[in-house]
């Protein structure tokens, strides 16, 4: 206990006598921990992002569809709005959801007929569901579910020869099984990859409906989840209370984003042990040099007549304030740097054109209370662990051989 | 020439345009004209359509049967290869049969805009023939002489919510209701297509536009020609005719 | 002789030398693996979206790709085929012809994409033939044969032994009818396929739609997809006046993905040897720093303060060489080895097989990226190396002579 006390000023005094040293130590430890930390960050922004790309298009977290819906997405294939589902889908498990009459259908020009997927949607529902509605280049989206205009992607109003203001015509088979045919006005164009705007043709809900004589009837519900982990219990939880319905993640409806975000996962933790060790391998040069440049320093101590374990202990304590110190620092600067981005971080500059993208690939740092205090403590311990390694030596040799080195 | 000359000359021009005014027909019933002319209230024809591409020309002959604006049966007879394939419109449906199948298959509407046997008609074209009568809004745009006729010409322009995709439509019809031409426009008021008679004479107790040529704007060397080689019209075509069975075993 | 004075610098403290090389080069080593990982999983990424139809190249008639039709052939392919045969790095060639046509089972009809294929050729370039799931592929001598997507099977309400019919336009403006028997049905895993897609026999394509002999296209498949990419200058050479099409040309929305994601890497990459060559960089630092002493004692002597700067410069730059060297080496070393072996991805495995993707990974070694980390780090050195030179130049010798 005395020796603590002796130690504890000692082992501070210590670390201000020679400045740089100290500074350059806590520089490297924090630096590490921060690389590390905002990597971490970073990557599972990136992972989440490229997710997101493809969820907040036009799948969603969830999508529920009449049985046979997926193989044959026509009318044919339809359902009643939620009655028993209401309940759920009202909750608080979910964030939002939006109904949609979503039929394979045939758009025509005075130029070009192209097959095309024929989508009913409620605007106001829709924009917290997909990014199209905010990535309108042209003219603008839909005002409402009765809106009996069309919004096209940019690369088949091209391929149709048509344009803003024009009329095209929509084939479809009604609820009938018969051919229904509608003009509608291209109000709108929307830019996104060139296999999205392709892909849809955005009319209103009730149009829709109306056009193919459904009722009140729709072809898919898509909804997102309040709490991401949750998802899979909601899924549950909506085919429970619609046992004749289609209820699937996007995990099961978008198979390849998922496998390639399993696959990303991998490649984070690869990369953060990469980080793990260039940084420890960083800390323990650091650590090894100061050691060895103070063997003299050791060897007067112990020729004093201080033990060898109270030479590691003073060398323990000193490396706890220093090696603390930088970690301190550097997660406090990874916290800042997540916080210098509030609206997230646009990465537009990155891709040949940010239209391509799709989402417009925003990058929404988070910090991981949990990631974070784990990343620390383990850089903590091991540069103080590797500090001690070397000391040990060091205090183990005679005094007299440890003062003679230069 | 005097006052009093000056007055009856007044007087003369005055009455002429009068009958005149009163002769001119409405660009409606000019139409309507043209249609009755074309297909009457039923109709039986033998027609040879000729597909004419850059690189190649094929030349088949069919069996026509129409009924009102909504009914018609198209069946080949030669050459071998296309010989008892046929087509049946029955109000918005479509059907096909294929003797080699020995099938009828109803047209999804996916295939509706695909050429019809190769030729410079969409599946869609023939179902939807009558439409510049019912979709659109007509006016009558001028006349001039030809041929020891009057041919007026109509100007066509689709109906507020009309699900077409033209621009506008122009045909120029003579004034015994036969069609001499009939153009299609883009919304720029483009000319994409038109269709043309090219010999007049007489069948079925009418004169009839004989030979007719399709042909799309700007490649010239496309185009299809219906010739019909005889007709009979407002005949009483019996039920049977326009039935899927009978699309299968013909009793015609 | 300042050089040879520098080099031996190095070696007076060797367990710290060798310290600051090991970091050099682990580092080093470090990047060039996760360099030619990233490159080895982009590969097998294209190689088996690719794989699945499309093949790593596409010989087509001009205009073919922006607006298919099957009236735009190629007409004699056999001759092209062997020339393309005899490219080195093509393995397989296999023609193709296709158009759109109207499937039916009784009431029911589906329109589909209706490709003819080479049942001999064809599972060499095209993995479809592999996602049989029921029934059996097409093989060489089937004539009325049909293998069908599993989504359309079910709307057809069709299995294995089931009669298809088919019903589209022939390229000389006839019907093309046929009535087929569904020899297997496949599952690719993508629905669009599964629902939209009928394969039958090459020659009986060209029958049923007067084809002729022709085709619609030729694709073209290697060991790896870099060969193909190697290729593609003797491919449109052979090709003549038809269109060659590139795998980004064939996969454009993957070409993009690929690109967006090795941007992003780009910066990641960048971040990473800044941060390396800052800790090894404030390491060296601290070892020149404290030799202030010894170099009051060279100016004292008579040596001139720029002298000892560069001398301490090339300190740094034989330092930062040789484990950037060392690093090199042992990191294309240890890619090389993995190259052969392949690494697993245990917890994806399953869902991979699924997808028809391996669950193991090829790192790509090639002298990119051999090279490309250690020498970033090494150059970062060398140019962040002229801070303590500029320190050393305005040491004054008594000064330093005195320093702790």
């Amino acid at each position: 206990m005395s020796t603590l006390r002796l130690l504890l000023p000692l082992a501070w005094r210590n670390l201000w006598r020679n400045p740089r040293r100290t500074a350059i130590t806590i520089l490297v430890v924090a630096t590490g921990l921060w690389s590390i930390l905002t990597f971490s960050v970073f990557l599972h922004a990136w992972s989440q992002s490229s997710r997101d790309a493809t969820l907040r298009l036009m799948t969603g977290e969830g999508q529920i569809h009449a049985r046979g819906y997926l193989d044959d997405p026509t009318v044919a294939h339809r359902m009643k709005p939620p009655g028993a589902l209401d309940r759920v889908l009202h909750s608080s498990a979910v964030k939002d959801y939006a109904l949609r009459v979503r039929i394979g259908a045939v758009l025509q020009s005075e130029y070009k007929t192209l097959p095309v997927t024929f989508v009913g949607v409620d605007p106001a529902e829709e924009r917290k569901l997909s990014v199209l509605p905010g990535r309108i280049v042209a003219g603008h989206y839909l005002a409402g579910t009765d809106d009996g205009s069309i919004v096209l992607g940019r690369n088949l109003v091209k391929r149709l020869k048509t344009r803003l203001g024009k009329r095209v015509v929509v084939l479809a088979q009604d609820a009938g099984g018969r051919l229904a045919e509608r003009a509608f006005r291209v109000s709108g164009i929307f830019a996104a990859s060139q296999e999205a705007e392709d892909s849809f043709a955005f009319t209103g809900l009730r149009t829709a409906q109306t056009f193919t004589g459904i009722g009140r009837d729709v072809s898919e519900i898509v909804f997102n989840a309040a709490d991401e982990a949750a998802l899979p219990e909601l899924v549950k939880d909506l085919q429970a209370a619609a046992p004749g319905l289609d209820v699937q993640s996007w995990k099961t409806l978008e198979p390849l984003a998922y496998a390639v975000g399993t696959f990303f996962n991998d490649f984070i933790l690869m990369w953060l042990w990469v980080m793990f060790a260039l940084m420890a391998f960083g800390i323990v040069n650091t650590q090894l040099m100061a050691v060895f440049e103070r063997s003299r320093e050791f060897g007067l101590l112990r020729a004093l007549g201080m033990r060898p374990w109270a030479v590691l202990l003073a060398v323990a304590l000193e490396a706890v304030f220093l090696t603390g110190a930088g970690v301190l620092f550097g997660a406090a600067l990874a916290v800042a740097g997540v916080q210098a981005f509030p609206h997230g971080l646009d990465l537009g500059f990155l891709g040949r054109g940010a239209e391509f993208v799709g989402a417009g690939r925003i990058l929404y740092p988070r910090v991981d209370a949990g990631d974070f205090l784990l990343y620390s403590a383990a850089i903590w311990i091991l540069s103080v662990l590797v500090a001690l390694w070397p000391a040990r030596r060091a205090a183990k040799v005679s005094p007299v051989e440890a003062m003679s080195h230069a | 020439m005097g006052m009093t000359g000056r007055a009856l000359t007044a007087g003369v021009f005055f009455l002429c345009s009068l009958s005149a005014a009163s002769a001119a027909p409405s660009a409606d019933a000019l139409l309507r004209a043209a249609f009755d002319n074309w297909r009457a209230k039923s109709s039986v024809s033998e027609i040879a359509m000729t597909v004419h591409r850059p690189d190649w020309e094929r030349t088949s002959q069919m069996k026509a049967w129409t009924r009102g604006d909504d009914d018609a049966l198209v069946r080949f007879t030669a050459p071998a290869k296309d010989a008892g394939n046929a087509t049946l419109k029955r109000g918005p449906d479509t059907w096909v049969f294929n003797p080699k199948l020995n099938q009828v298959i109803k047209l999804p509407a996916s295939m509706l805009a695909q050429s019809w046997m190769g030729s410079d008609f969409s599946y869609n074209d023939l179902s939807k023939a009558d439409d510049v009568l019912t979709q659109y809004s007509h006016r009558l745009l001028g006349s001039e002489q030809a041929g020891g006729h009057t041919v007026y010409a109509v100007e066509a322009l689709p109906k507020p919510a009309a699900p077409v995709v033209w621009g506008k439509i122009v045909a120029k019809i003579r004034d015994d209701g036969v069609m001499m031409a009939e153009t299609y426009y883009d919304q720029d008021m483009k000319p994409v297509r038109s269709m043309t008679t090219d010999k007049v004479g007489i069948l079925g107790g009418r004169f009839y536009p004989l030979v007719m040529t399709m042909r799309p704007a700007g490649e010239p060397g496309k185009w299809t020609r219906i010739v019909t080689a005889s007709g009979k019209f407002d005949v009483t075509l019996p039920d049977y005719l326009f039935t899927l069975s009978n699309l299968q075993n013909p009793r015609d | 002789m300042l050089a040879a004075l520098a080099w031996r610098n190095i070696w007076r403290h060797p367990q710290r030398t060798a310290l600051s090389l090991a970091s050099i080069a682990l580092a080093g080593a470090i990047t060039v693996f996760l360099l030619a990982l990233q490159l080895g999983s982009y590969a097998t990424m294209k190689e088996s979206v690719l794989h699945l139809i499309d093949g790593f190249a596409q010989v087509q008639p001009q205009g073919f790709g922006d607006d298919p039709d099957l009236h735009k052939v190629i007409a004699h392919p056999d001759a092209l085929m062997a020339r393309l045969e005899k490219i080195p790095g093509v393995t397989a060639v296999t023609p193709r012809a296709m158009t759109y046509a109207i499937f039916s089972n009784g009431p029911g009809s589906y329109g589909a994409a209706v490709y003819g294929v080479d049942p001999r050729r064809e599972p060499a370039v095209s993995a479809l033939a592999a996602t049989v799931v029921r029934g059996r592929y097409l093989k060489a001598g089937d004539g009325a044969a049909a293998v069908i997507g599993a989504g359309l099977a079910r709307n057809l309400g069709l299995s294995v032994g089931g009669k298809l019919t088919m019903l589209g336009a022939a390229r000389d403006g006839t019907v093309a009818a046929d009535m087929l028997t569904v020899v297997g049905i496949f599952s690719s895993g993508a629905p669009a396929i599964d629902r939209q897609a009928v394969e039958i026999p090459l020659a009986r394509f060209q029958a049923d739609y007067a084809l002729d002999g022709s085709v619609n296209l030729i694709a073209v498949s290697g060991r790896h997809l870099g060969d193909i990419d190697a290729a593609l200058p003797a491919l449109r050479a052979a090709a003549g006046s038809l269109a060659v099409r590139s795998w980004s040309q064939l996969e454009p929305g993957m070409a993009d993905a690929i690109l967006l994601d090795m941007s992003f890497s780009s910066l990641l990459y960048v971040s990473l040897i800044a941060i390396v060559v800052f800790i090894i960089l404030n390491t060296l630092l601290m070892s020149v720093l404290e030799r202030t002493r010894e170099f009051g004692m060279l100016l004292a002597v008579g040596m001139r303060p720029a002298e000892i700067g560069k001398m301490v410069w090339l300190e740094l730059l034989f330092l930062a060489g040789s484990g950037a060297a060392l690093g090199s080496l042992l990191g294309a070393g240890v890619t090389a080895w993995f190259e052969k072996q392949g690494i697993g991805f245990a917890g994806a495995e399953a869902l991979f097989a699924q997808w028809h993707m391996p669950a193991t990974l090829y790192p790509d070694l090639t002298v990119l990226s051999a090279l490309a980390g250690p020498l970033a780090i090494a150059l970062g050195i060398a140019a962040a190396g002229l801070v303590p030179y500029v320190r050393v130049r305005r040491l004054k010798p008594v000064a330093a002579m005195r320093a702790a």
